[in-house]
């Protein structure tokens, strides 16, 4: 077994050894009164500290503002749109009948848009800047 | 070449959602205000969501985050004192009084005593509650020198402070 550095008291404290090496950490902490002795006020102190940092925590009232559109989604459609009535533009006799698949073309995006909006997905006129009281609180109680 | 991932910003909130206990407790042993605590949380909150393309994917996320959070508390301290050099009197920033069950003021106190090295390595374990890969990321150290600097910074704390004022 490889010699004990002290600095490893501190690791098994943490469970931060491999399970073979905290065993052998441990039997030699367990057969040394000096490393039994250095390990139990490691470990008083690890408590205590951590007793007392628990009472800083507190639950913050924190906003995280929506993040800016995604434009990605929204301008693939367009493309895809545009793209269809230039293939197909050329085959259609009616001119008329071109004006309804625009505009069923784009009831499609705005659908698809709106879905998204309600899904919270993109949103408009709100800045990464955000104050806190202009934004929805997103965690926390108030 | 491979796509960076990123994190997506319903994402960002999932991950940030659980860390906010603790990052109020360690902005407040910073900044030993629990109103500019909730505000440097706030701000992190933020800075993270924007600069949340430079996250690694392959380094811990809490790390990443805390780091952000120790930045808006420097950046908080930073204005305290460029406002104590132009405060009219009375005008200063005032700690926190401490009340019954307010240890961690004890700790912060027994902290404040230690090297820069020290103090930041047990607020970060303490108050933030980072583990060894953690505390390796925010702090830019191995994880060896991680292992090593802790427990000489607790052999610090434990020489200057008795356990019974906690």
């Amino acid at each position: 077994m490889n010699p004990v550095d002290p600095a490893e008291l501190s690791a098994l404290l943490d469970g931060e050894l491999t399970p073979s090496r905290a065993a052998e950490v441990r039997a030699a902490v367990d057969a040394d009164p000096a490393l039994r002795a250095e390990f139990d006020q490691l470990q008083a102190l690890d408590a205590a500290c951590r007793s007392a940092a628990a009472t800083a925590t507190f639950p913050p009232q924190v906003a995280v503002p929506a993040a800016h559109p995604s434009w990605s989604w929204t301008a693939i459609g367009v493309a895809a749109v545009l793209l269809l009535i230039v293939r197909l533009a050329p085959k259609l006799l009616d001119l008329a009948a071109a004006g309804v698949l625009l505009n069923a073309a784009a009831l499609a995006v705005a659908v698809v848009w709106l879905v998204r909006l309600t899904r919270g997905h993109e949103r408009y006129g709100v800045s990464r800047a955000v104050e806190r009281s202009q934004s929805q609180p997103m965690f926390g109680s108030s | 070449m491979t796509a960076r991932k990123t994190i997506q910003p319903d994402d960002y909130g999932r991950l940030i959602e659980p860390l906010l206990g603790q990052a109020a407790g360690y902005a407040r042993a910073i900044l030993r205000n629990r109103t500019d605590a909730e505000d440097a949380v706030q701000q992190a909150a933020l800075r993270g969501l924007e600069r949340s393309g430079t996250f690694d994917p392959t380094r811990p996320f809490k790390g990443w985050w805390f780091t952000i959070l120790r930045n808006c508390c420097i950046d908080t301290l930073r204005h305290r004192q460029a406002a104590r050099t132009v405060a009219i009197e009375g005008h200063e920033p005032v700690g926190e009084t401490a009340g019954p069950g307010d240890s961690w003021q004890v700790l912060a106190n027994a902290l404040a005593a230690l090297s820069d090295e020290h103090r930041e390595i047990l607020r970060l374990r303490y108050f933030a509650g980072l583990a060894y890969r953690e505390l390796a990321s925010a702090l830019d150290i191995p994880e060896g020198t991680v292992m090593s600097r802790l427990h000489l910074a607790r052999k610090a704390l434990a020489r200057n402070m008795r356990l019974e004022e906690l």
